[in-house]
């Protein structure tokens, strides 16, 4: 059963249109939402939140419809917001073991639970400190947590990494994959791409209120059998010779290594020969794929029918 | 050609909290890129570049002068800085002409830098809208404006693409890119690694506020010699490929991974590099992939910061 | 299961199928509200108040037995009859003086309550929705399944709680130390209506005064500025007023200022619901009690008072609605 259903979803706010009738089926895993600032994100989460009133369409969300029954999503969905949101006046159990309370939880299972929430997102005695002393990446931390604290089937996350170091980030994303893999349906609305990349199993972009492109990311990926990227060190103009010779034509040269395109599916072995004839160390051999950024920009191009760097950002507030 | 910025023996300390420690580097021309978790000391080495501290030990010179007291030297330096403030008030376009005309341009001078530095990000159409209006990306875009507007020869960038989405971030980094071909050195300060690694391959790192490693990001990994290289191949008889390197010297441990993966860590890199398409095309053995998973910038941050 | 599974574990109780979770709000704000410095101190400010009430009615009840005993009256006793505008009053027929006396202190005690609400309400709800505000609390509220009346109404419960500490808590510990101290059923019986009152009275100021605070409370992310508004609301009419009087005599500007002062309304509404007119009426002294009794103290038009706090609550319940609802509009900014 899909835990998303949008027929022709439309919200406008006054002159603007934020979202254009947007028609979606997502299935349960790991979603990333992508899009430019503008392009209606926050608008379509705010939607199936129901924080804001849909002009018109409509839609469901784990089967309950988003206009009516509102209650019934909120007590299965968690929110990670973007902004900086905590509660004042509280430590972080305090926060979470309320945040599960407002959820309907009783009051001992919403405080063993906190516990357990907090031990998973890595906050040890630091969660009897008020929120207010938390550094940013502690701050998002604790927000997942009460996001999880009620056991959601589908968890909205915006910008979840945000502001955060390396280590920080690295914790999240396990946290995000783990989460797919018991059963919780994750929608990740994030600017990060690697990211995405990283944890989810498929995409939605988004742009000026449309569906611009969905899928799962490996198909959009679109791996080439022909293409393929080399480094070497040692004697390049040998290398290159060799190259010719065996038939594998240089395309283009990226940053100290060459964008190379093979004569025939999967002949990777001329690479390598050609590698042992010139005697240089080949230290590095990818094939050529089109990153999720590659993916994104184009299905932002094409929407704006032309060369991106010629365009301004899609300008709209209040989106 | 001259450093940009020299730092000897730079310390700067608040009371009794630790600000820089002792750091001796030079940054050259091109984009360089200042790395180091949150509280490393990145924000207090970009201001001291920039003359709003003065050292508490040691010294720094920018563009072959000292920073502090210097507002000659700061009308050829543009900062964008990054926190996310500006005057209510005022428009895009307004702000960017008040901050030329504070560098010393003239009326006229800073209108049209104004200008040009507006079309050089991109923000042409909404340079007329207050910048109460703006989202965070259009923000950050008049930020970088204003810090380019008076054509400084080092731009000092601070968490210049916080909160962009990928287009904005795509143009900006294509902008330093062209800024930096054509003779302005740019400082970018983050620690969202993969940004700074599609800018620049050369990197300052800091770590509680000691100098930890600097230069060009495959040298500092070569130079953590302690740290064994992990080499990833793909091929279909990967474990016939891994019968066939275990009995190398240089080899140091092997691990296959789902069948058509393997993983080698090796003390002797380039041993293995000069060796391995011998062993591949003597062999028959067809490698569709050869690659290092921990020259990535991430991986050479964790070993060094010891928190990966 | 000998060793337990690492990362996230799903959860097999139950949610509450209550529509409202107001409980969880009303708890979480007495919780924290009480952890401010100065709370306990200021919430029990209320009862030497009713101690002192007490004992009036303790010095009736002597009133009352040496109607029937005289004795020379002590100065005390005859200092408080002055407090009470009794001092006038020849001691006899007590019995029937009992409730409009009753009536009285119970009129000084709200009077002196308003002034503990003041503070109660600055210092427990200036708070309540500028915080949220301020650290941006609503999202999360509104992620769970709470619409905006529950959370609205869990804020105003809170408020209750607190403002019911200095205003109701006293007055019925006065009411109980009274009859207790006197020939309790006949006194129970007489007052039983006195009773209802006051409790009704209370929990209305209680409830508006919570109401405007926290409609101040809801347009401002600075709790220090909901303080400063409130005290100005519920002071400045009553300096300007004083100030008018001395300058211009005419009733005019007495009567304007009159509309809006919150004291004003509030006095008028407490005589109202005492029915403090009847019970000197019923005395049938009603010269004794000269100018404290009436509506003379306060100028004429109950309509209009209770029409001015009709007014208010309307507003108080538009804004808290407009300002909590307005989150949305923030949280789809780009």
């Amino acid at each position: 059963m899909p835990i998303i259903a949008l027929d022709k979803l439309t919200k406008r706010y006054g002159r603007i249109t934020a979202l254009d009738r947007v028609s979606l089926t997502i299935e349960p895993g790991v979603i990333g939402l992508l899009g430019p600032n503008g392009a209606g994100k926050s608008t379509l989460i705010s939607l199936l939140l129901g924080h804001t009133r849909i002009t018109s369409g409509s839609g469901t969300v784990l089967g309950h419809d988003i206009g009516r029954e509102q209650r019934s999503i909120r007590q299965q969905t968690g929110y990670v917001p973007e902004s900086e949101c905590f509660i004042p006046g509280m430590s972080g159990v305090g926060y979470v073991c309320y945040a599960g309370r407002l959820a309907g939880m009783s009051h001992s299972s919403a405080m063993q639970r906190a516990h357990e929430m907090l031990d998973l997102v890595e906050l040890e005695n630091e969660r009897y400190r008020p929120v207010e002393t938390y550094s940013a990446g502690m701050k998002q931390r604790v927000k997942l947590a009460q996001a999880l604290v009620h056991d959601p089937q589908l968890v909205f996350l915006d910008e979840p990494t945000n502001g955060m170091d390396p280590r920080g980030r690295r914790l999240m994303l396990d946290l995000m994959k783990d989460l797919g893999r018991r059963g919780v349906s994750l929608l990740l609305s994030s600017h990060l791409l690697p990211d995405v990349e990283q944890v989810c199993e498929s995409v939605i972009v988004l742009g000026r209120g449309r569906v611009l492109a969905e899928g799962l990311i490996e198909e959009m990926r679109r791996p080439s059998a022909r293409r393929c990227g080399a480094r070497i060190r040692g004697d390049a103009e040998r290398f290159r010779s060799s190259l010719s010779r065996a038939g594998v034509e240089v395309c283009g040269e990226d940053g100290g290594g060459l964008d190379l395109l093979l004569p025939d599916d999967g002949r990777h072995d001329l690479v390598v020969r050609a590698a042992v004839e010139a005697g240089v160390q080949l230290r590095e051999l990818r094939p050529q794929r089109s990153s999720l950024e590659q993916v994104f920009l184009e299905a932002i191009e094409s929407q704006q029918g032309m060369k991106l760097g010629q365009s301004a950002e899609p300008a709209r507030t209040g989106a | 050609m001259n450093h940009v910025i020299e730092m000897n023996e730079l310390s700067k300390w608040y009371g009794e909290v630790i600000g820089l420690n002792n750091v001796t580097a030079c940054i050259r021309d091109g984009i360089t890129g200042l790395l180091g978790h949150n509280g490393a000391g990145k924000t207090t080495l970009l201001s001291l570049a920039t003359g709003q501290l003065r050292p508490s030990r040691g010294e720094i010179t920018v563009l072959g002068e000292r920073p502090w007291n210097n507002p000659r030297l700061l009308s050829r330096t543009g900062y964008c800085p990054e926190v996310d403030a500006f005057w209510r008030g005022l428009t895009g376009h307004q702000f960017v002409t008040f901050l030329a005309r504070a560098n010393g341009m003239t009326r006229r001078g800073a209108l049209r830098a104004a200008d040009a530095a507006i079309d050089l990000v991109r923000m042409g159409e909404d340079q007329h809208r207050r910048i109460a209006e703006y989202s965070r990306g259009m923000r950050q875009r008049m930020k970088v404006a204003q810090a380019l507007a008076h054509r400084p020869e080092l731009l000092v960038l601070d968490e210049p693409l916080a909160g962009m989405d990928p287009v904005g971030r795509a143009e900006l980094i294509a902008l330093f890119k062209r800024l930096a071909e054509s003779g302005t050195a740019v400082i970018v300060s983050s620690h969202i690694l993969h940004e700074v690694e599609a800018m620049t391959d050369n990197i300052l790192l800091l770590d509680h506020g000691q100098l930890v490693a600097e230069g060009e990001v495959h040298e500092i990994r070569d130079s953590l010699e302690e740290q064994s290289h992990q080499v990833l191949l793909r091929a279909r008889e990967s474990r016939r490929l891994a019968t066939l390197l275990a009995g190398k010297d240089y080899v140091a441990a092997l691990e296959v991974q789902d069948g058509r993966t393997l993983i080698l860590h090796t003390h002797d890199p380039d041993k293995l590099y000069r060796e391995l398409p011998g062993i591949l095309a003597d062999n028959n053995i067809a490698c569709s992939e050869i690659s290092s998973p921990d020259v990535s910038l991430e991986a050479v941050f964790g070993y060094l910061t010891g928190r990966p | 299961m000998p060793v337990r599974r690492r990362g996230y574990h799903r959860w097999k109780g139950k949610l509450s199928s209550a529509r409202w979770t107001w409980p969880a709000i009303l708890s979480n704000g007495l919780r924290l509200g009480m952890k401010q410095k100065g709370a306990s101190l200021l919430l029990w400010s209320g009862l030497p108040i009713a101690v002192v009430a007490g004992l009036l009615f303790y010095f009736m009840a002597v009133l009352e037995k040496q109607a029937v005993h005289p004795v020379q009256l002590p100065n005390e006793l005859r200092f408080i009859l002055w407090f009470l505008r009794m001092d006038r009053m020849p001691l006899l027929d007590i019995g029937r003086l009992i409730v409009p006396m009753w009536t009285l202190v119970f009129a000084r005690l709200f009077q002196l309550e308003l002034l503990l609400i003041l503070l109660v309400q600055s210092k427990f709800g200036a708070n309540q929705i500028a915080g949220d505000l301020r650290t941006d609390a609503l999202p999360i509220y509104f992620s769970k399944p709470i619409t905006v009346w529950t959370y609205l109404l869990g804020k105003w419960l809170i408020m209750m709680a607190f403002a019911s500490a200095v205003m109701l808590v006293p007055n019925l510990v006065a009411y109980v130390a009274g009859v207790l101290l006197s020939d309790t059923v006949t006194q129970f019986r007489a007052t039983a209506g006195l009773l209802a009152r006051i409790t009704a009275h209370s929990l209305l100021l209680a409830g508006l005064s919570s109401l405007i605070i926290l409609a101040l409370s809801s347009l401002t992310r600075d709790r220090r500025l909901v303080s400063v508004a409130w005290f100005a609301i519920a002071l400045l009419p009553i300096a300007i007023q004083a100030v008018l009087d001395d300058a211009m005599p005419g009733k005019y500007a007495t009567g304007l200022l009159g509309a809006v002062s919150l004291q004003r309304n509030f006095g008028r509404l407490t005589y109202w619901m005492l029915d403090v007119d009847g019970a000197v009426t019923s005395s049938g002294h009603a010269k004794l009690f000269g100018s404290a009794a009436g509506s003379g103290l306060y100028g004429a038009g109950l309509g209009y008072s209770v029409a001015v706090l009709a007014a208010i609550t309307a507003v108080c319940l538009l804004i808290c609605l407009k300002r909590v609802r307005r989150f949305q509009v923030a949280v789809t900014n780009a």
